[in-house]
This record gives C-alpha cells, structure tokens and sequence, in this order.
C-alpha cells in the first residue's frame, strides 16, 4: 500500500489485516519502487496524492515491468483522476472515502482473477486460439503476436480470454464489468472502454483502426474472427 | 442580494423617444407650416388681386375699343362678360348689371384709381375708370366699370393647399416618431445588451462581460457591470472552492474513520451489548456523513459546471429494474408502458440511478407504500414519442403542490421531516442530475380522491450533447 497519510495507512492497513490480507506499507512513491524490486507483492494499492512522485507516475514505471494488479485511490470521483489511473494501468480504482469491504471485495476480485486468469469461464483453458496473427494460449498466460509475446497486464489478458471465449458475440460493457472486474449493472463503464484501448495498443496492427477488438456502437465491444 | 428594482409602469424608453421626437418635429412642422400658410395667403391674396385687375383691365380696354354708343352697352358687356357680373357707370346712368348688385359700392370720386374690395366671401368687387368714345360732341366720356370677380377657384385651391400641408405635417410627424423608435432602439441597445448579460450573469455565466466602448455615457455602466461580474464570480469560485476543498479535506479523515470502523464492526462479536450499539449508530451516522460530503462533493461540481455526463445507452426497462433492485427494496411496483419497455436511451447509469434512488428514497421515507415506479412515452401512446415519463408515486401524505418547488431548494425539507432524515440535498442533486440529461423533474397531481406524493422526471429520447 503506497499512502503518504500515517492516520489512513493505519487504519487501512489494520482494516485490511483483520479481512486477512498481509500488508507492506511505504509512504512514497520513491519508496514504493524501490521496495516493489525485491518484494513481490499480489496487488498494489496507490493513493494518487503522493509527495514526490504522484500515483499516476508510480503505476505507469510499475508497469514498465509488472503485470501486478493495481488499485488506485483516488480522493475526487471526477473524471480525470479516475481516467488517468486507468490509462497510466491501473486495473481498478477506489474513491475516498471508501467503504473497507468494499476495498476488500474489489481487491479479492482481482486477485481471484490473477491467480486464475487462465481459467476462463466455458471450459475453455487448454485450447490455444488464434485470430489471424493472433495467438491466445490461456493455459500459459500468453499471447503471441506474428510469433512474439505481446505483454498483457493480467486485467487485460482476461479481458481478452472473455471476448475470445465467444468470438463474433457482442459483449456488453454490463456484462465484461461482471465477468472481468465482478461489478454489477452500475460499475464504472469507462473502466472496460480504457482497458479496451490499452489491449488495443499492444496488440493491434493499427489500434485507431482496430481489426480485433471492434466497437459495436451503443452495444459494446466483440472480438471478430 | 434582495434589492429590487421598481418596475415603472411608464412607457418603455423606446417609446418615450419615439413619442418625444415624433412630437417636437410634428410642432416644429405646425409652426413652420402655419408660418408658410399665412404667408403664403396673404402672397396669393395680393397676387389674386392683381390678377383679377388685370384680367378687369383688358375688358376694359376691349370695350374701349368697342364701344361707340351707349345703348350699345347692355348688349356688349352681355356677349362680352356673359358668366360675369358686369355694369358700366357713366355720368351717373348704369349700364349692364342693376346697380344693387355692387352693394355699397362708392358713388365716386375715385375716378382714375382701380378699386378691388372683397364684396362676398366668394367675390371681389373691381371699379376701373373707363374711357368711352360715346361723347355727343365726339369726344370721350368718363366712366366706370364694375366687375364682380369670382374667387371660389381660388379659394378651392388655397384649401388644397393647405390640406396637403397637414397631411404632409402629419406624415412628417409619423416618419419623426419612426426615427425616433429607431433612434430610441439605437439608445437603448446597451442598456439591451446590458440587460441580457444582466440575466446570464443570473442564470449563472459568470465569464459574462459587456463589449467595451468608446462613448463615455456607457463606458461608465460598462466598466462597472463588468466590474460588478468580476467580483460576483470571483466571490461564486471562491464559495465554490471552499465547498470543494472542505468537502475534499473530510474525505481522508472520514477513509480513516470508515476503515478504523470496518475493524471494530469486524470484532463486533468482542464487544458488550452497550458498545454494540454505540458501535451501530457510529457506523450509521458515519455513513450518513460520507454520502452527506459526497452530495456536497457532487453538488459543487455543478456549481462549477464541470458536472459532464458519461453516457452509455441503455435499454429503459433494463436500467430500471437495475434501479429498483439496486434499491434494496422488494415492494416497488415497476409499470413501463409496452412501447417504454424497448427504449433504449443514451443516459448517464450513474447519475440517472442517483437521481431515481433519491426519489424512491423519498417515497419510502415520507410517503407510504404501494410505491409505483412508471415510465411511459410522451406523448403517450405516440409512435414517434419525444420524450419519456419517470414517474414515483406514493400513497403518503403527499406535498403541498403549491410549495413544492421549495423542496427542491438544498437543505429545504418539507415541514414534517425533522433534521435526521437524508442530507438535504437528494431533490436538489436529483433535479441536477436531470437538467445534466436535459430533462426536468417535477411534482405533479395524483389521481382524485387519493392522498399521495408524484414526482415526474421527464426525459428527451434524444440524448443532448454531452462530452462524455
């Protein structure tokens, strides 16, 4: 948990202990890079408002080598904070104050995803697909583009498996939310259209033009053969 | 704040320099015109005159030329004169017309004078002398010619005149009252202008400024409206930020007070009876403020207009089942009219959720089931409906539909409610979330013969623009 305020640090961190997690705290974004090259923690949690280098910066150099899930903590619902923690690659965000079984939910969801993200739902889980140079392989965990590994985030590659489960079906954002993040019908839908673009960047020819991943406009996203 | 104006019930500033121009030109007019006429009558009396005597003069000289025997003369000034009233005096005999017709012309002695009197309205009244070759002796004789001229002709003439110089002042006056109106708009488009901004200064576009300008009479008004927006605005931002900042500085103490809470709720089980309950109603209140500091939070967004929506299409009856089960209350009556049932409309999940939960809430706080959540198009049964109906209705005690646009007011609750309930802001936020989506919310009338609160929220099915 990277968080610069003592009082929240605590008392989260005693929240998130007795809902048996174990924590490691810093209180900057300095140090939380520093401690991420020898620990290896299941997720990270960042407060945006940081001294020194702010949360955004500390998730994209985190991204730089990790696919770690990363949870951001935002102190304004507006839509900026929420949609830069997204793009710098966090997989899902929180807003201040935030209800602790809620925190503690939305961080079980994702490490119940990064744990299994190659088991996908349908049975699907050995068979590797392929969609023209695309390659998914759900049991390794990777994707290959023209023969090379493509470097998803965990989010990102479950995402990716959902839509490949089904190619050709429109997927709502309501059911990716569910399906990928465990929201209900009022989850945030712009969480699914970010990490739909970061998917796109990595592993579209032309992510302005995608060929994949399509927009199927006021529906939703599929994945096209 | 609370000045007002009085409204005088005056004619506008426009029409008042319409009535004043149109005015002074139509008596400038009347009296350069009233100057000209008499002027002029008197001109074309004398030049009538002469003209009359001229005219009397070639007679005259005809029948000197004429004349050579006096018993000649009935017959001559007949054939000669015959529309005319003509007689011939010499040494004291008349000839032509009867002497009574001239009046109290003079019997002599102006001899060698012309002489024009107006006789009648109509007729002047001419004596010439006159020189007659009828002398016994072969000489001339002395005499006078009467004439009666006739001057209706010109009378008629000088009336047409003068008729068409009221008309032309008249027209004057009118065209002076339109320049006038023009001139008067002319005047009156900054204060116009001024007043328009004035009004979306109110309605809330603080960035409002007035149009320099060059003429000194309203640079004043302009500087100081503008001055006068400046600190409004800065004093709106001020207010506007300090709402935000507050509300932003509860929200790490209260992550900290929530999640310390989330520990004990967690060890609940460890705790005597008495701190349980302690513990219950921190954890109600608690929350209660959070969502208190999060309406503050959202409302001073709208002060700020940086509300944007983030909209996603979403089919009516879908969204609002989700809405009547995200309410966590089983006895809500959904009714969506069979042609609602396949709206898909462009909304904001979120805000629109918010906006509909608040009103449910309300129903269920004040009012009294059966609660009815509705949609229907608008108009109903159309097939090209414009609009969709949201409908919450109670069996409650309802709302005085007189006062209820008050309840709209932050913080305003109805008479009943005491301090506890809600955070005051829920109308509020909900008619913003509304107006966001470009719809509108109101109470509206239940049915006759029952008690109960309807609360409508009316929305376009087509979406405006939104930036999200």
């Amino acid at each position: 948990m990277v968080e610069d305020d003592p009082r929240i640090r605590s008392s989260v961190r005693l929240a998130l202990e007795s809902a048996d997690f174990s924590v490691t705290e810093c209180h900057t974004g300095e140090d939380a890079l520093e401690l991420l090259n020898h620990e290896n923690p299941d997720l990270v949690l960042i407060d945006i408002m940081l001294p020194g280098i702010d949360g955004f910066e500390v998730c994209r150099r985190l991204r730089e080598t990790s696919d770690v899930p990363v949870i951001m903590v935002t102190a304004r619902n507006g839509k900026e904070d929420t949609i830069l923690g997204l793009e710098a690659g966090a997989d899902d965000y929180v807003t201040k104050p935030f209800d602790t079984d809620e925190l503690c939910a939305r961080i079980r969801a994702l490490l119940r995803r990064a744990t299994n993200a190659y088991a996908t739902p349908h049975g699907w889980r050995t068979t590797h697909r392929t969609f023209g140079d695309l390659e998914i392989r759900p049991d390794e965990g990777r994707v290959l583009r023209a023969g090379s590994e493509v470097k998803l985030t965990k989010t990102e590659f479950r995402l990716l498996c959902e839509l490949a489960a089904a190619p050709d079906k429109v997927f709502s954002r309501e059911t990716l939310l569910d399906r990928v993040w465990g929201y209900g019908y009022f989850g945030d839908g712009r969480l699914v259209d970010v990490h739909v673009r970061r998917l796109r960047m990595k592993i579209e020819p032309d992510p302005g033009n995608p060929r994949y991943v399509v927009t199927v406009r006021g529906l939703g996203y599929r994945l096209d053969n | 704040m609370g000045a007002v104006v009085r409204r005088y019930s005056s004619p506008s500033l426009r029409t008042r320099a319409a009535l004043f121009v149109g005015a002074s030109v139509f008596a400038g007019a009347a009296v350069l015109f009233t100057v000209t006429v008499i002027a002029s009558r008197s001109w074309v009396g004398s030049e009538q005159r002469s003209l009359l005597v001229a005219h009397a003069r070639e007679h005259a000289r005809l029948l000197e030329n004429v004349v050579d025997d006096p018993s000649r003369l009935d017959q001559i000034l007949t054939s000669l004169l015959p529309s005319a009233v003509a007689a011939v005096e010499i040494e004291g005999r008349w000839y032509g017309a009867p002497r009574a017709r001239f009046g109290d012309a003079p019997e002599g002695g102006i001899t060698g004078f012309d002489y024009v009197a107006d006789a009648t309205d109509s007729e002047s009244l001419i004596i010439l002398p006159i020189e007659l070759a009828i002398g016994t002796t072969g000489g001339t004789s002395m005499g006078r010619l009467f004439l009666l001229a006739d001057h209706a002709q010109w009378d008629a003439r000088r009336t047409r005149t003068g008729r068409l110089v009221v008309v032309s002042a008249i027209l004057l006056a009118v065209v002076a009252a339109g320049a006038g109106s023009i001139a008067g708009r002319r005047l009156s488009r900054p204060l116009a202008e001024a007043a328009a901004a004035a009004r979306k200064v109110g309605a809330g576009g603080l960035e409002t400024r007035l149009p320099e300008s060059e003429d000194p009479a309203l640079a004043d008004l302009i500087e100081t409206f503008n001055e006068m927006v400046e600190t409004v605005a800065a004093r709106a931002a001020a207010d506007q930020r300090f709402n935000s900042d507050v509300s932003h500085e509860l929200r790490s103490p209260l992550t900290t007070l929530m999640a310390s809470l989330a520990v004990m709720q967690s060890r609940r089980h460890e705790l005597s009876p008495a701190n349980q309950t302690a513990l219950d109603l921190l954890d109600a209140d608690l929350h209660r403020f959070a969502r208190l500091v999060d309406d503050l939070l959202e409302m001073s967004r709208f002060d700020a207009n940086v509300a944007a929506l983030v909209s996603s299409r979403v089919n009516l009856n879908e969204f609002l089942e989700e809405v009547v089960k995200s309410s966590g209350q089983s006895d809500i009556n959904l009714v969506v009219s069979p042609m609602a049932r396949v709206f898909e409309i462009e909304l904001d999940k979120r805000r629109m959720a918010r906006a509909l939960a608040n009103l449910l809430d309300n129903a269920f706080r004040h009012g009294a089931p059966p609660i009815w959540l509705t949609a229907i198009e608008i108009p109903p049964g159309d097939v090209k409906p414009s609009h969709v109906k949201i409908s919450v209705e109670d069996r409650g005690p309802g709302v005085d539909l007189d006062r209820s646009e008050e309840l709209f007011e932050r913080f305003n609750r109805g008479p009943r409610l005491s301090r506890s309930d809600g955070s005051g802001l829920g109308l509020a936020l909900t008619r913003e979330h509304v107006r966001l989506h470009g719809g509108s919310v109101a109470f509206e009338p239940v049915s006759r013969g029952t008690t109960g609160t309807c609360i409508t929220v009316v929305l376009p099915l087509r979406a405006p623009d939104s930036d999200g």
